[in-house]
């Protein structure tokens, strides 16, 4: 193609040349042509430095712990944290755990004491987890760590339910006292019956105020958490509505939601995918197939791609090494969501309030380890040495690396030191959500209960429909009508196995088991012809 | 290559054309200020500004050329604006500016109040590319435009490579500052180079990227106004201009069969037909007729930058000062007639149907039809009855500007090496040392 949104620099390098003229020609679906997909990912056992890598990570949860609650401050000596960061705390102990650097019996201890927590700590509005709680007392406050109740966000549930899944499936021991957890919590206005997801905030007039929650991206991640769980998620987990912004030759999706409508921004950053790496493999999330080479759900592979492949090239044509992702900051504003693309420009950094900050952009060390996991590239090769020993040894890795050039960013996380020890625990395990013998539990039988009151807007289970003997086969609602015993088969007297009967398929589209689901995204997607599918002139 | 045949409309005016050239012409006649020989740029506005004198030198030449004023008059009318043209107050005494009272002809601010507050370059421009196309049409006036470029003095304004610098006075300051985007700098930087200065690294598509809009990749000035402060919006009447007057090439490329740029001036014609095409796709997709760019309005903001892209967002309408009013959006008489001229297919039929009626007969043509309600905006202006005069014009001949290369007084002048004006014109200039690139990240050199 002829004019390549390039910049006014006299040489680019070949390579960099070949890489934009190849992903400008590729068909947009087809990403076969962007180096970033035949980058594998890494795996393999940790060296030693990626070994102090993750002791230093683990640091930060051994200084920040509170012994009281269970919770970790979110931010380095700060007695605050929200879901999103409990998450991000669980994927550390739990990857922590699986690198062996903790034993199982502090695990146990640690976990138990957070779930205790989570069992009788107050709900906003007797609803769902309030947005921020105060670490030490496990108080509702505000992002002040004032006592006060503020509302909820669906995404940072969302990735809380997943890491309650991930646990829940490799620790089945846990299973009761994580669904005793799930199960207080009341859903009617957080996931509706389009499968869109909600948010609530407080009015001025104290009222509460639910408002459609996330961005392309997040959303879909968050929406992986409610699926895992049983609910319905159709529209939230929908790509739509999307567009493509080149960027460095790469058409980069974004969600076109227009932010001077609504009061969200929208974010494209390294975070959100690698997590969907990462805890999912890119997969659906019922996906239970282990080969962590394929990737079941091909959009948000594709899409991820994108967004890895854009940062590349922006290193490789303006030399601005280049992680991106939301982050906190060791001075004012404190937080920015630093972006590959944002409302309407590419490499925007932005507060929360939309103010344009380019001076405090930076490398995500999250960011960087999470694409070095999921891109064994010489890139990521090199974000991995900019980032190695940007560490404080007393207190664990720092936030980011300022892009110019004023040094690191002094603040350390949860968020930041957590994700970047499941990304280590990536290279070990790979896929971090492992589904365990173990099929269902109280929070499933709970809901597949016909006679149960589900007042809280949880989905609906059913037993699944199990081969018997002889032929004949045999469901719940027979059994209960027909006294059949105890399997639903007549004479089937063998044990069953504890739980193994029942299945989600709650509000499906299709009617069958969870398995035929696994491609209906995809059908959608090639029934859904955007305007960015016409073909390149 | 126009003689015979040009891209879009092309033929004799039918009778309701003819009418419509009348009630432009109108406006005309009735905001011609006798004592200096202007014209207001809004009806009965006692200012124009740069850009409206060139306006006013398209709608005159059009108006003779289709025959609503004979020669006698035509002659009038130019010689009278030539007379202030050669005599007009000079901004720090080097260039136009911004802003004459049509009344006196002194120099005024936007308050209309005696005052020097500096040049733009890109209405001077605009002025350069009619002088010299008026005096390519009417051998017999040449040299008295030729007089008007010579007084001034272009040290300021260009650089050797053809950047091109606006000038900000007020308080005792003054500012020099770069001028121009994508579009607007590609149709100016043609004015300076219609009279000779080299003008590469405007001509240049610059820092670009590709955007998509309705699916079509659209390239936009990469200069982020966050932190220039300059609205760079995509709108259609500078890629109008370039068609009609230039038909999308360079002016050194202009008549040349096959253009020796060859590819680049594909570029600007691509770039132009996409920017009428991703309007005509909305209409398709959308239902929502769209014929967008920079107007002045009734009421405030005054004036809006109504575009097809701007500030990282498609049909951002925008205040100068960057605010957002979409309820401004016009489907803009100037643009339908730009693009109805420029291109022939059903969807500029249909904005001309929207459009034909907002005209007054003894007063002239509106500005355009509000977008969110379909009420008219009745503003009458001196550049949208030009816009209409100057589309019938290329409707019956083509692109306006022809590569003569009779030498005349101007060429004289600066070869003559004793009596050069020493004013940075471009034999005295140093060469410009950027290479011409021919990688595809050149528009037009």
């Amino acid at each position: 193609m002829k004019f390549l949104p390039s910049l006014a620099v006299a040489a680019m390098s070949m390579l960099a040349m070949a890489t934009t003229a190849a992903a400008e020609t590729a068909n947009v679906i087809d990403i076969t042509p962007l180096p970033a997909w035949k980058y594998p990912q890494r795996s393999g056992p940790l060296t030693p430095r990626e070994l102090e890598m993750a002791k230093l990570c683990w640091l930060y949860f051994e200084n920040n712990y509170q012994s009281e609650t269970g919770l970790v401050n979110a931010v380095n000596d700060y007695p605050s944290t929200t879901m999103w960061d409990t998450a991000s705390y669980l994927a550390a102990l739990l990857s922590a755990r699986e690198l062996g650097l903790i034993d199982k019996a502090k695990f146990d201890l640690r976990l138990m004491t957070l779930l205790g927590t989570f069992t009788t700590m107050e709900l906003f509005r007797g609803e769902m987890p309030n947005k921020a709680y105060h670490a030490k007392s496990a108080i509702k406050v505000d992002y002040g760590n004032k006592p006060r109740e503020i509302g909820f966000s669906a995404l940072d549930i969302g990735r809380l339910l997943i890491w309650f899944k991930i646990i829940k499936e490799r620790y089945p021991e846990h299973g009761n006292a994580i669904d005793r957890v799930v199960l207080r919590w009341d859903f009617r206005n957080v996931v509706d019956k389009t499968g869109t997801l909600f948010g609530a905030n407080v009015t001025k007039e104290n009222k509460t105020e639910y408002l459609q929650e996330g961005r392309l991206g997040y959303e879909e991640y968050a929406a992986k958490g409610f699926q895992l769980w049983g609910f319905n998620t159709t529209r939230a987990s929908m790509p739509a509505p999307f567009n493509m912004i080149y960027i460095y030759g790469v058409r980069v999706p974004y969600d076109m939601r227009d932010p001077r409508e609504f009061s969200q921004h929208n974010y494209v950053v390294s975070e959100s995918y690698v997590l969907d790496g990462v805890e999912i493999n890119w997969d659906h999330p019922y996906d239970r197939s282990t080969d962590d080479q394929v990737h079941s759900q091909r959009w948000v592979e594709n899409f991820a791609h994108r967004v890895y492949q854009a940062q590349e090239n922006r290193f490789r044509e303006s030399g601005i090494l280049t992680a991106r992702s939301e982050h906190q900051l060791d001075k004012a504003p404190y937080f920015v969501y630093d972006t590959v693309y944002s409302t309407g420009y590419a490499w925007n950094t932005i507060t929360d309030t939309g103010k344009f900050s380019p001076e405090v952009a930076a490398i995500s060390l999250k960011a960087a380890l999470g694409m070095w996991v999921m891109w064994k590239s010489p890139y990521t090769d090199l974000l991995f040495d900019a980032i190695a020993d940007n560490y404080d040894p007393k207190k664990g890795y720092y936030e980011g690396i300022y892009e110019n050039g004023s040094g690191p960013i002094k603040t350390q996380t949860a968020n930041n030191n957590g994700i970047m020890l499941e990304a280590l625990a990536y290279k070990v395990q790979g896929k971090l959500l492992k589904w365990g013998r173990v099929d269902g539990g109280l929070w499933e039988s709970t809901n597949a209960d016909p006679f149960a009151e589900n007042s809280k807007g949880r989905p609906v289970f059913v037993r699944r429909e199990r081969q018997c003997r002889e032929g004949r086969s045999s469901s719940l609602l027979p059994r209960l009508f027909a006294g059949a015993s105890e399997s639903g088969c007549a004479d089937d007297r063998e044990p069953r196995r504890f739980g193994s009967d029942i299945i989600k398929t709650a509000f499906k589209r299709t009617p069958t088991t969870s398995e035929s689901c696994l491609t209906c995204e995809d059908d959608r997607f090639s029934d859904y012809s955007p305007s960015w599918l016409v073909p390149p002139r | 290559m126009t003689d015979i045949v040009h891209d879009g409309r092309y033929g004799k005016l039918t009778p309701k054309e003819l009418v419509w050239a009348k009630v432009a012409w109108k406006y005309i006649d009735n905001n011609t200020v006798p004592q200096t020989g202007l014209v207001n740029s809004v009806d009965r506005v006692p200012v124009t500004t740069l850009w409206q004198i060139g306006d006013y030198l398209a709608a005159l030449v059009a108006a003779h050329q289709l025959g609503l004023i004979d020669h006698l008059e035509f002659d009038h009318r130019a010689s009278k604006l030539l007379d202030f043209l050669n005599n007009m107050p000079l901004s720090d005494l080097a260039l136009p500016n911004r802003m004459y009272n049509t009344q006196n002809g002194v120099m005024v601010n936007f308050s209309n109040q005696p005052a020097d507050i500096g040049w733009s370059a890109i209405e001077i421009g605009r002025l350069l590319l009619w002088m010299k196309i008026t005096g390519q049409r009417y051998p017999h006036l040449r040299e008295y435009f030729d007089k008007v470029v010579l007084r001034w003095n272009f040290c300021k304004v260009i650089d050797d490579c053809g950047v091109l610098y606006g000038l900000g006075k007020g308080e005792g300051k003054s500012v020099p500052s770069q001028e121009g985007r994508l579009g607007y700098l590609q149709y100016a930087s043609a004015g300076f180079a219609a009279w000779g200065f080299e003008t590469r690294k405007s001509a240049m598509a610059g820092p670009v990227e590709a955007i998509d809009v309705m699916g079509v990749k659209l390239l936009v000035d990469a200069r982020d106004d966050r932190t220039t402060g300059a609205i760079a919006p995509v709108v259609t009447m500078p890629y109008v201009l370039l068609g009609m007057e230039l038909g999308w090439a360079y002016p050194r490329d202009v008549g040349q069969p096959g253009h020796p740029g060859g590819a680049e001036s594909d570029g600007l014609r691509r770039q132009a037909l996409d920017v009428f095409r991703i309007q005509k796709l909305r209409y398709q997709q959308q239902g929502i007729l769209t014929a967008r760019t920079d107007h002045p309005l009734s009421n405030p903001p005054h004036f809006v930058q109504d575009s097809v892209f701007a500030s990282g967002y498609a049909w951002n309408t925008l205040s100068e000062q960057g605010r957002q009013f979409p309820a401004m959006a016009l489907v803009s008489t100037k643009a339908v007639f730009g693009m109805w001229a420029l291109t022939r297919n059903s969807y500029t039929d249909r904005l001309m149907d929207a459009i034909e009626p907002l005209y007054k007969n003894d007063k002239g043509w509106f500005e355009g039809r509000y977008e969110n309600s379909g009420g008219y905006e009745d503003l009458l202006t001196l550049s949208t009855n030009s816009m209409v005069l100057q589309s019938l014009l290329y409707k019956v001949q083509g692109p306006m500007y022809q590569n003569k290369s009779a030498v005349g007084y101007f060429q004289h002048r600066l070869d003559d090496e004793f009596r050069r004006p020493q004013r940075c014109f471009p034999v005295e200039r140093e060469q410009c040392l950027v290479p011409v690139t021919r990688d595809g990240r050149s528009f037009l050199q």
